[in-house]
């Protein structure tokens, strides 16, 4: 997980809440700030903007010595937290491209498994069609 | 003279603040993100704005710790 220099650390998290990926090197304190990360995210749910509104995608939090960021799509999530006057901008285009990366490299992995076999000789392969008309 | 002094005292005031603000740092914020695009910044004295600065210093102390 690459970062840019304004990030001081982040945690990718899966759909189910699981630690995917971390810049610590000590995977304790990775597990510490995805789950405060998460609880972060919970009480943005929680929230009473979020009841009259769409699903959050995004929260960003600024603090006199640093932000957190947290970015989440298709259930992955991304928290990131910052060295202090962060330029917000930047961070979260890091942060989508990161939860892009990731999106894509499950990609290959689920089409291997969904991809059709040969077709057997007596059986005449699908056509692609346009539509009815 | 008296006007003259005026203006000095203002403008000393004016820096003395614009000193202490860049002093301060950043002020606190919390912006929140929609699926449809909008965003709303909390203002922070509503108590959903300090549930999440209170998890999000949460995040910044599991961190650095």
């Amino acid at each position: 997980m690459e970062i840019s220099s304004q990030i001081e650390g982040a945690v990718l998290t899966g759909p189910d809440g699981a630690l995917v990926a971390s810049t610590y090197d000590d995977a304790a304190r990775g597990e510490r700030v995805a789950e405060a990360a998460a609880e972060l995210m919970r009480a943005a749910d929680e929230s009473q903007a979020r009841a009259e509104r769409a699903g959050i995608t995004q929260v960003v939090v600024e603090l006199p010595d640093g932000a957190v960021v947290v970015v989440r799509e298709e259930g992955r999530a991304v928290a990131a937290v910052t060295v202090e006057e962060p330029t917000v901008g930047l961070v979260l285009y890091d942060l989508r491209t990161t939860l892009r990366l990731a999106a894509d490299a499950e990609k290959p992995a689920a089409k291997k498994k969904a991809a059709p076999r040969k077709a057997s000789p007596g059986k005449a392969a699908p056509k692609k069609t346009d539509g009815d008309a | 003279m008296r006007k003259a002094l005026a203006l000095g005292l203002a403008g000393a005031a004016a820096g003395i603040a614009f000193w202490r603000s860049r002093r301060a740092g950043p002020e606190e914020r919390v912006d929140l993100y929609f699926e449809d695009g909008s965003m709303v910044s909390l203002a922070l004295t509503a108590g959903d704005a300090e549930r999440l600065l209170d998890r999000a210093r949460d995040v910044l102390a599991a961190a650095r710790s």
